[in-house]
């Protein structure tokens, strides 16, 4: 029983926080901390693939119309051979262009990043308060009109990159980023979470055919239910962090930030 | 026809009553039917992307078939670590078949997702 409520509430955690500008993996890491989740290194490995998994799915239902659209749009492009005004054709081009940096950060130091994510409460701790940084000047931009545009394409995609870290928010930097750069919020929270999709969905490939996973018949139970714990969460977060970032009431989520950076840091000095 | 008529278009609309017959003529621009074609795609695409029996149907073949995936991971060690026994370490259906049924399922969910 207790297993099946930390999977729960490990669901629950990712579906909100892969959303929410406040770092999914620096809060699941602390709750596994804090829940003392216990788990070989297969198990942990399956549960946090599925949560990703289900989030990314979280994401397709959110913005199924937009998708459609861009693939739509894109096969429009290819049967006319119209590419240069095809705003479905640059705006895939450009998603493509923020996945380099990730990609080639997670590629080349996948075993160095692994490292950075067992225990390191301090470092969740002090990323989390330069996670509340950014939110905190992001709010305070003034808002635009612009589109993201191809060199800012690349700056977002450098900050997804760092966001790697554990305590620091991927859509926090990414949505920061853009915001700061002068783009419209809106479509800053749309470029973001649609910009990691075929990243989590190529992660969780690479991950499932590199890897041996092994399951015992209690983590059968416990990723099953954190999936749909994760996928129903998700569409709620993802709803509502849009509108979050529409009404400019991100500093809440910095103040947050910064408790729960502070938090981290006191509770492992005092404690360990 | 001449180029003048060319963006003209004849519409016939009948009443109810069948005894009167009107023929308008209505004329539009190229661009603003691109528009309304645009919109209408659009309203049509907004109402076709909603989700029905269809679509739960399909996520749920989907989610089945991530839940055999899982299962087919169960088991892949020894109980006694002394025993090295590679048909069960190196086993085709934690090694290939699971992961593959478990990608199987996830593109089915995206399928649903997207059915009209």
């Amino acid at each position: 029983m207790e297993a099946i409520i930390q999977a729960i509430i490990l669901g629950i955690i990712q579906g909100l926080t892969e959303f929410l500008p406040v770092s999914s993996s620096g809060h699941l890491e602390l709750a596994k901390y804090f829940l003392g989740y216990e788990a070989t290194q297969s198990e942990s490995m399956i549960m946090t693939v599925t949560l990703h998994a289900a989030t990314a799915l979280s994401t397709i239902i959110v913005f199924r119309k937009d998708i459609a659209e861009i693939f739509m749009g894109l096969f429009s492009a290819i049967k006319n051979m119209d590419f240069k005004n095809n705003e479905s054709f640059n705006f895939s081009l450009k998603i493509i262009l923020s996945m380099i940096p990730a990609a080639f950060v997670g590629v080349l130091f996948d075993e160095q990043l692994e490292s950075l994510f067992n225990e390191q409460i301090v470092l969740v701790g002090c990323m989390l308060i330069l996670t509340g940084f950014l939110l905190f000047l992001a709010d305070r931009a003034k808002d635009s009109a612009r589109s993201v545009s191809y060199p800012n394409a690349i700056v977002v995609g450098i900050a997804q990159a760092i966001a790697i870290l554990p305590g620091i928010s991927r859509s926090g930097a990414t949505i920061g980023t853009s915001v700061l750069l002068g783009v419209d919020k809106s479509k800053s929270a749309r470029f973001s979470f649609l910009m990691v999709v075929p990243l989590i969905l190529g992660k969780m490939a690479k991950d499932l055919l590199d890897d041996e996973f092994i399951m015992s018949t209690e983590s059968l139970t416990q990723v099953s239910i954190g999936f749909v714990a994760a996928l129903i969460t998700g569409i709620i977060a993802c709803t509502w962090m849009i509108k979050i970032v529409k009404n400019s009431q991100l500093k809440y989520f910095a103040y947050y930030c910064f408790a729960m950076g502070i938090f981290a840091i006191l509770f492992k000095t005092i404690y360990s | 026809m001449s180029k003048e008529n060319k963006g003209k278009k004849k519409k016939v609309i009948t009443t109810s009553g069948a005894q009167t017959v009107k023929t308008v003529s209505v004329e539009k621009s190229k661009s603003s039917s691109t528009a309304a074609r645009a919109t209408s795609s659009r309203a049509i695409s907004a109402q076709e992307m909603t989700f029905g029996p269809e679509t739960f149907k399909w996520m749920g073949i989907g989610v089945v078939l991530m839940g055999l995936g899982y299962i087919m991971m169960l088991g892949g060690h020894n109980d006694d670590p002394n025993v090295w026994d590679e048909s069960v370490i190196y086993n085709w259906r934690i090694l290939i078949l699971a992961p593959i049924l478990i990608m199987a399922g996830l593109v089915l969910q995206i399928y649903a997702i997207f059915k009209k």
